[in-house]
């Protein structure tokens, strides 16, 4: 809705005048070191990529940092040493799955400096289940004539912890996303206690598989995702939050994001 | 010919705790310098020319000075807060009025032509710029999808116009 509102206002001001490309000509900020990471509660999710932030003008995709040192350390003491198995990418060198209610720490030591991040496993609720029904609202991205479905989610929300929540919607075993920008997190003070029939942002149509995984949040995780969201769609500050730098949760000064969450997933094959 | 031109100086800058890493930085609304100038002159009882200029220092805005990728996502690395001025704002306006004589010396009513052009050298002053990844005017991806530029909305060119009054 929040996107929806700043590009009405946007495209209104466009309508009045005109908008070019020009070229910035700004000092590029010296390099900082971006973490994704990854750990849940499923034995192969578990992965840290390391890359370093490129001039605002270059190609290609940023430099991938390959002679990273990569641990993750439980709360009980438990080690866990990552390898390197393609440039920049980590994963665990014995596979392990996370624990819900642990606390696990990710360090990754580049040139010297050793960035850390903590964060929870909390738990997430269970799906109770999923179903469909015709496409009920305008999708500009929509261009064929076939009748479009929405995939509908059922499950309960635990009303005694503040929860927040991360979703991915697969069609056909492929990622979806309604605009290519989108991350799809809530908090459930946007929620009722028993979610009937929430509508997904993406459409399928018959005989689609989709799979939708709810991920659970820390409250950290909901503030970098939603400051991510924010910047992805700003429009430079006019009618929105001056873009910043998502607040990760690493020190010394790492970009990105340290994710722990337990995972709940379900599929449902739309039949006619 | 009368008128008048005037200059201002001013800087305002906020510190808040939370914001820009509790450091301090130039408002939003900073314009360091501001000129405005008008003149009007009186040729004739039927026709008089008026002008005005304006100028002040680019809107301090938040922009890109580098990028990252973070799962999908290509993300914008941002300066600290405001840290960024647009080019600077000017205009000049220039009008002609007409008073004609009525053709009829007891005629009760008086007519009046005003012609004005806005913004006489059209200059694309910047309302705002934002970015996103480089694409051509369709919305076609150009290159792989990595790279990104910048775009600037700016709003009145030239604007001409005509307006008719009168008084009775």
């Amino acid at each position: 809705m929040k996107r929806l509102r700043y590009s009405l206002l946007i495209f209104m001001f466009i309508l009045l005048g005109c908008e070019e490309t020009i070229i910035l000509d700004i000092d590029q900020a010296p390099t900082r070191v971006v973490i994704e990471a990854v750990l849940t509660n499923r034995l192969k999710d578990q992965y840290v990529r390391v890359s370093r932030t490129a001039d605002f003008y270059s190609t290609g995709t940023p430099e991938k940092v390959s002679n990273a040192r990569v641990k993750v350390t439980s709360n009980d003491g438990e080690e866990f040493e990552y390898a390197q198995i393609s440039a920049g990418l980590y994963i665990p060198k014995i596979p392990f799955e996370g624990e819900i209610g642990k606390t696990y720490t990710l360090s990754v030591t580049v040139d010297n400096i050793v960035y850390t991040s903590t964060d929870e496993l909390l738990r997430v609720a269970p799906i109770d289940s999923l179903g469909y029904r015709p496409f009920q609202g305008f999708d500009p991205n929509q261009d064929t004539e076939e009748d479009v479905y929405e995939l509908l989610l059922y499950f309960k929300e635990p009303r005694e912890t503040k929860d927040y929540y991360l979703f991915k919607f697969y069609r056909n075993d492929s990622l979806v996303y309604n605009t290519p920008n989108d991350i799809y997190v809530t908090s459930d003070e946007a929620l009722a206690e028993s979610i009937n029939g929430f509508p997904s942002p993406v459409t399928y149509s018959l005989s689609d598989t989709a799979r939708l995984e709810m991920f659970s949040l820390s409250r950290y995780g909901y503030i970098y995702y939603t400051d991510l969201t924010n910047l992805l769609f700003s429009d430079g500050g006019l009618f929105g939050p001056v873009p910043a730098n998502p607040r990760s949760n690493f020190n010394n000064g790492a970009l990105g994001f340290f994710q722990v969450s337990a995972v709940t997933t379900s599929t449902y094959i739309l039949k006619e | 010919m009368t008128g008048f031109v005037s200059y201002t100086l001013s800087k305002v800058t906020r510190t808040i705790p939370g914001v820009n890493q509790g450091l301090p930085f130039i408002a939003n609304y900073d314009r360091r310098h501001a000129v405005n100038i008008a003149a009007i002159y009186e040729l004739n009882p039927q026709w008089t020319f008026g002008t005005t200029f304006t100028y002040s220092t680019g809107r301090p805005i938040t922009l890109p000075n580098g990028r990252y990728r973070y799962d999908i996502y290509n993300v914008d690395y941002v300066t600290s807060r405001n840290g960024y001025l647009l080019p600077d704002f000017h205009r000049l306006d220039l009008s002609a009025t007409l008073n004609p004589k009525p053709k009829h010396a007891d005629r009760k009513w008086q007519g009046q032509w005003v012609f004005s052009i806005y913004n006489v050298y059209n200059r694309k002053n910047p309302f705002t710029i934002y970015t996103r990844t480089k694409q051509d005017e369709d919305g076609n991806i150009i290159g792989n999808g990595t790279e990104k530029e910048a775009r600037l909305i700016y709003l009145f060119p030239i604007l001409p116009s005509v307006t008719y009054n009168f008084k009775f």
